[in-house]
């Protein structure tokens, strides 16, 4: 028992240091992207473009527009308009990571050359989330369906609907491989 | 060389008919946790505070009941998420006296076993979250009354301490894993009473102020 008061201190540190370690993990990073990989159609392959492409992003959404009557009220109306993003990815190469907005709908555009172009139409679910007060909020997402062109892509498989803020593989795009060539 | 001493041999066999009489029921205590009140004097966001009762049996094995209560109702400073929960929570578990050989010391160390459950419901909401590559639109934020159950198991070392006539007081530190936790589609609880803040291992310290009952 000559050791209690040792023991009373080494206990009385600890407990001091639990108080002030109390910092929580939080995730890398509290954004979520759909992955695409580019495969080729006949043996599933990675494709790799060259030169890189860029892509665009488009949502749709309400808009509240004001117009001035002729007796001077002011006259607001709700519209369905449509926003751009023209920096959503560039260089796209053999696989490319994309945010999905908070309406329901993307809409991607591939921009293989200035004159081919596929457009893909993500339909979504929004799961807005909470891990942890001190890592703020995140938007996690489950794909409902996707629409796609198929000028120069042949087919997309979702290989996982959960879209989070872990990199997994979301999407496969197939290509035949000689029309990219 | 071995040489058989008599003498020891009776000692040895004192000592086991000395340990064959020690009583199967040795007395019971409860103790008062006061350490997680202290946490909200010093400015923590967490108060919880517990009852336990514990019987010792042969002064050996100490089975333990305790009820507690925590409760927190914080704003964080750097993402303005504000979360609210108060809930009693329960644990059942087992001490084992290290040093029951030696009932004359004024205090012993031990180490123990606990089953940990609470079930409670939390309010949480945030600022609205603005779509970070559009900008628009923006999705409010607030869960009110989500229910989530969670048990955890904890193994612990204390050290018990008679401070005057039947009055005792203790530490414990303990190392607390979480077995379950009930998910829901949009949050997770960030306190959890009698467990602490929410990961998958935690650890947690109790000062308690001990009373031996006269029977």
């Amino acid at each position: 028992m000559k050791k209690l008061p040792a023991i009373i201190l080494f206990l009385t540190a600890v407990s001091a240091l639990t108080q002030s370690c109390g910092e929580s993990d939080c995730p890398l990073t509290t954004n979520s992207f759909a992955h695409f990989d580019f495969l080729d159609e006949a043996t599933h392959q990675a494709v790799k473009f060259t030169p890189a492409f860029d892509v665009t992003g488009f949502i749709t959404t309400d808009v509240i527009v004001r117009d001035t009557l002729e007796d001077g009220t002011i006259k607001e109306t709700i519209v369905k308009d449509s926003l751009m993003n023209d920096t959503i990815f560039n260089k796209a190469e053999s696989s490319m990571s994309l945010p999905l907005s908070y309406t329901s709908k993307t809409t991607y555009v591939l921009h293989y050359t200035e004159k081919m172009r596929d457009t893909i139409i993500v339909t979504h679910q929004n799961i807005p989330y909470l891990q942890n007060i001190e890592c703020g909020t995140m938007m996690f997402y489950k794909v409902e369906d996707i629409q796609y062109t198929t000028y120069n892509l042949k087919s997309i498989e979702i290989v996982n609907p959960d879209i989070n803020n872990e990199e997994k593989k979301n999407f496969n795009i197939y290509y035949v491989v000689n029309a990219t060539e | 060389m071995l040489l058989y001493s008599p003498t020891l041999a009776a000692q040895e066999k004192k000592a086991t008919t000395e340990e064959e009489k020690v009583p199967f029921y040795q007395g019971t205590t409860i103790g008062v946790d006061i350490f997680g009140l202290g946490s909200k004097v010093f400015g923590g966001d967490i108060t919880s505070t517990e009852i336990s009762v514990e019987v010792n049996l042969k002064n050996r094995y100490v089975p333990v009941a305790e009820i507690g209560y925590g409760t927190t109702d914080t704003t964080d400073d750097g993402t303005n998420i504000h979360y609210k929960a108060s809930a009693p929570y329960f644990r059942v578990g087992m001490n084992y006296n290290f040093f029951f050989r030696k009932p004359y010391l004024p205090g012993f160390l031990y180490g123990g076993i606990r089953y940990g459950f609470t079930s409670f419901s939390y309010d949480v909401s945030a600022p609205a979250m603005k779509d970070p590559a559009w900008g628009f639109p923006e999705i409010p934020f607030s869960y009110d009354g989500v229910k989530t159950t969670v048990t955890w198991a904890e193994l612990l070392a204390g050290i018990k301490v008679n401070v005057y006539k039947n009055f005792y007081m203790g530490w414990s530190l303990r190392y607390r894993i979480r077995m379950n936790m009930k998910k829901t589609e949009h949050t997770e609880p960030w306190y959890i009473p009698g467990f602490g803040k929410n990961n998958s291992t935690n650890l947690g310290v109790t000062y308690s102020l001990i009373y031996k009952l006269p029977f």
